[in-house]
């Protein structure tokens, strides 16, 4: 399990995630899911609150990839309680991508590439994605701006964030930065 | 005098009836006590004058997205005053407030209508009145080509080219800003401060949300943790030090 940071051309985030993707699985030797963010529209449009919309995500997981975590845990270990029944549509813009990446975050994968998944969130939200993210499978975060991640202060009223490698794309290869495990 | 003022301004969302009933029964049930109108904004008071700039800074969900639509016209306070100029907001009328204040939206996306950016600089300067930009005024923006459609820009450059519409072309006194994407990168950064210096030259008021500092100079910083605005000197040695934007008296610890 690690967390990557790959920095690239900003525009194959919105351009080239196709072969973006293809690079990644190229150079971790896996197939990763891709998290792409509608922003803003983070929601599955068939629930009103937050509580329906998490029901709706779990009850509806393929038999054989069960979540990594039920209701309760899930809600807890993403910090939602005090959403439980707001209704999705009236969260914030911050809030509303954090759901939805909270849900594609509990599915069992080996890996995961997630583009423009930081902005609008803050520091604190950033913290909780990486300690999910650290928990199980590969996660390659590339963002319009890896700084954010790779800045991000360190909380020291909570567990140490785990270590951050960086990737480099250059186009036509993803490759490990020298140094950076 | 100042140019925005917000005297006393709360603001709370009033709850929608009860969630239509499931039929994925077996989930848990909702809690007691939760469901109800929610307060989000709480007695904000708040002074800013003529060309000053403004950082609001607050965790997600804190209501900086809020202040701004409340600022911007497109909500109006439960409780309290706006004032654009010594007018109260609620008292002007609506054709006439895209030249005194205005929201930009997260969702830059949603507010392109046309299928170029030339079209695009075309209708924001008939619709404001405005004559269209300097070609020297639109590269400080680092837009591709005019002829691009804005449906094709990046994620980045969109909030650029919302920026320059209602910043450059719009010119509303008071403009807040909610958000900006991938602040790190040059050209967003150069974007921004250019719209900042312009604004400040024209005597007009700029506001920026954001969840964490930058390091942009902004003449004003404040928090809004809890419902509450907090006012704090910009420098930065004065991040302790409240200037009074509050009838309370703030401390460090009111920093989130």
């Amino acid at each position: 399990m690690a967390i990557y940071v790959l920095t690239s051309n900003p525009n194959a985030i919105d351009f080239d995630h196709a072969g973006l993707q293809r690079r990644v699985e190229a150079a971790l030797g896996v197939t990763v899911a891709v998290y792409r963010p509608l922003s803003f529209v983070e929601h599955s449009g068939f629930s009103e609150t937050v509580r329906e919309e998490i029901g709706l995500v779990l009850s509806n997981h393929h038999e054989d990839q069960p979540p990594l975590r039920q209701f309760d845990a899930f809600v807890q270990a993403w910090d939602l309680g005090a959403l439980l029944d707001r209704r999705v549509l009236d969260l914030s813009g911050g809030w509303r991508k954090f759901l939805g990446l909270a849900l594609f975050m509990n599915r069992p994968l080996p890996a995961r590439l997630l583009l423009d998944a930081t902005s609008h969130l803050s520091d604190a939200r950033i913290r909780t994605l990486l300690a999910r993210a650290a928990e199980q499978g590969d996660a390659v975060f590339c963002e319009y701006d890896p700084q954010l991640l790779l800045a991000l202060p360190a909380d020291t009223s909570a567990p140490a964030a785990p270590p951050l490698r960086r990737l480099n794309d250059d186009g036509t290869t993803v490759t490990e930065v020298i140094g950076s495990r | 005098m100042s140019l925005l003022r917000l005297d006393s301004v709360s603001f709370r969302y009033v709850a929608r009836p009860e969630p239509h009933p499931s039929a994925h029964s077996g989930w848990p049930e909702r809690a007691e006590g939760q469901g109800r109108d929610r307060a989000v904004l709480s007695d904000v008071s708040l002074v800013l004058h003529a060309g000053e700039s403004a950082l609001v800074l607050g965790d997600n969900g804190s209501g900086k997205s809020t202040l701004g639509r409340l600022i911007g016209g497109l909500l109006r306070p439960t409780t309290g005053t706006i004032f654009i100029g010594g007018e109260p907001l609620d008292r002007v009328p609506v054709r006439a407030r895209p030249s005194k204040t205005i929201y930009v939206s997260q969702v830059s996306y949603l507010q392109f209508f046309r299928a170029s950016l030339a079209d695009e600089i075309t209708l924001a300067a008939k619709q404001s009145g405005h004559p269209p930009p300097a070609e020297e005024t639109i590269a400080r923006f680092s837009l591709p080509s005019l002829e691009t459609n804005p449906r094709d820009l990046t994620y980045p450059e969109m909030w650029r080219l919302q920026l320059l519409l209602l910043g450059a072309v719009f010119r509303p006194s008071v403009m807040f800003i909610d958000e900006i994407v991938a602040p790190g990168a040059r050209e967003q950064r150069e974007a921004l401060e250019f719209t900042l210096a312009q604004r400040h030259a024209q005597g007009r008021v700029t506001l920026l949300a954001y969840q964490r500092s930058l390091d942009t100079h902004f003449d004003r910083v404040f928090w809004v943790k809890g419902g509450r605005a907090l006012g704090r000197s910009a420098s930065p040695e004065g991040l302790g030090q409240s200037v009074g934007l509050h009838d309370r008296p703030t401390s460090r610890d009111d920093v989130p």
